[in-house]
């Protein structure tokens, strides 16, 4: 329900900026011009303030805060791996048009809820995408756009195109960290290997 | 609308459907997510379907659909029927923005950064000849509200300790450490505990005082280009650029002209 009055206050302030367009003079379109700016200005500080979601009013502000580099933090990665048995960090766009943060946050949370079949459909799925996709420059955000892409989640991300050997797999890991001491841990999550 | 306030409302027109239409084109595989497999969309519930319009539609029509968005944000830049295209504009933005994060988390959504440009569209949609210039300033007031929600949200999370060097060193590390990140000057900044300092009160005064250039025109040439700066300094040394960052034109005044000295008789 709570999405439902979220969705509700999107179509409220869409309705109101029509009523602007329909004002028969002057006058009502000023009324309706403030009534418009209140809703959404309202909605803004609203959301900005109790950092409520309500988007599209912005609430997700980020404050980056650690504290210090001894802080411990920790990610979702994925690895592929190749013919040989080897490691490989994957091209972040081999799985556009969704995104690596919301690749991980899905491996993370969602694929654990998964029947044990469903799991393995899925992950092979992940890893021909990837195969299909594999030394490939011009692809996801930088099909059309090249260099000059928009990164899909701001990420300006490093992309190495040396990956010679077919993938046979893909590992998932939760690793963890130091800023300080950059000596990580990993902890495996979830893994395929097609042979 | 004076000569002055229509040129100003032409560059805010410009300005957001060009920012739109760069991250469009810069995800033109966007409707392919409707051929993979359910398994991934298992976990969205009705209601949030609904609520983003993110209901699964057949490829065919996402395509068209995410054709159609291009043509439309190009109709807006040109100035033309934008009652009508802004609105289609906006309405189509908001399916396709929540797509992606929606498998993820919907925190992702504030990464797309179509936030400000549905609001925009909808302020150039509602806006006519017959205004005057509260489609321009009211969009200003806006964007100027998310810079100070980021600063307030650093001081209500870290205090002002966020700002101290630990803090912001340990912000450019754990991007550096994460090895997938382009961070060219990361060694740099975070080698130098003074200058993380500057640079972290520096963002913090920044941030919180921007809503200065609402009123301030001197505030607003040093505070604008100062911000600019800043958003290249996050992408050098933390590898993460903000997507929004041409927005920060809609505070140069197009119509101003430069007052003409006298000649020297």
């Amino acid at each position: 329900m709570k999405d439902l009055a979220k969705f509700a206050t999107f179509l409220a302030v869409v309705a109101l900026a029509i009523r602007i367009q329909l004002s028969a003079d002057d006058a009502s379109r000023k009324r309706r011009i403030r009534q418009f700016l209140i809703a959404v200005f309202a909605l803004t500080l609203t959301a900005g303030l109790v950092r409520l979601d309500d988007w599209p009013f912005p609430a997700y502000t980020m404050p980056f805060y650690l504290g210090s580099p001894d802080t411990e933090i920790s990610d979702v990665i994925v690895r592929m791996v190749d013919a040989k048995g080897r490691e490989i960090v994957p091209d972040p766009f081999a799985w556009s048009p969704l995104s690596l943060t919301n690749l991980v946050v899905w491996l993370e949370r969602s694929l654990p809820r998964l029947s044990p079949e469903d799991q393995r459909t899925t992950l092979a799925y992940l890893l021909r995408r990837a195969e299909e996709r594999r030394g490939k420059r011009a692809i996801g955000p930088a099909k059309w756009l090249g260099v000059l892409a928009a990164p899909p989640d701001w990420g300006l991300y490093r992309r190495d195109m040396a990956t010679p050997d077919s993938y046979r797999g893909l590992r998932v890991y939760r690793e963890t960290w130091r800023p300080s001491h950059p000596t990580k841990r990993l902890q495996l999550l979830a893994a395929y290997d097609a042979r | 609308m004076t000569p002055a306030d229509r040129k100003n409302f032409a560059a805010m027109r410009i300005i957001v459907a060009l920012n739109a239409l760069w991250l469009v084109l810069s995800r033109p595989d966007l409707p392919e997510l409707s051929l993979w497999p359910p398994q991934f969309f298992s976990h969205i519930s009705r209601t949030a379907m609904i609520r983003f319009f993110a209901l699964r539609l057949p490829a065919g029509i996402d395509w068209t659909l995410y054709v159609i968005l291009p043509a439309l944000l190009v109709a807006v830049a040109f100035g033309i029927q934008t009652r009508y295209t802004a609105l289609a504009a906006a309405l189509l933005l908001y399916r396709f923005a929540a797509l992606e994060p929606l498998v993820g988390t919907i925190s992702g959504l504030w990464f797309t950064c179509f936030t400000h440009l549905i609001l925009g569209l909808l302020f150039i949609a509602a806006a006519s000849e017959r205004d005057d210039r509260w489609p321009v300033t009211a969009f200003q007031a806006l964007f100027a509200l998310y810079y100070f929600f980021c600063g307030l949200s650093k001081i209500t999370t870290g205090g002002l300790h966020w700002a101290s060097a630990a803090n912001f060193r340990a912000a450019i590390l754990a991007q550096q450490t994460r090895e997938i990140f382009w961070t060219p000057w990361a060694d740099r900044i975070a080698s130098h505990g003074d200058l993380c300092v500057v640079l972290g009160i520096t963002t913090l005064a920044l941030e919180l005082l921007f809503p200065i250039v609402l009123i301030s025109k001197s505030a607003r040439k040093v505070i604008v280009p100062a911000m600019l700066l800043g958003h290249l300094g996050i992408a050098l040394s933390m590898g993460l650029l903000f997507l929004n960052w041409p927005l920060l034109l809609i505070y140069v005044d197009f119509a101003h002209k430069p007052r003409e000295t006298p000649r020297p008789a």
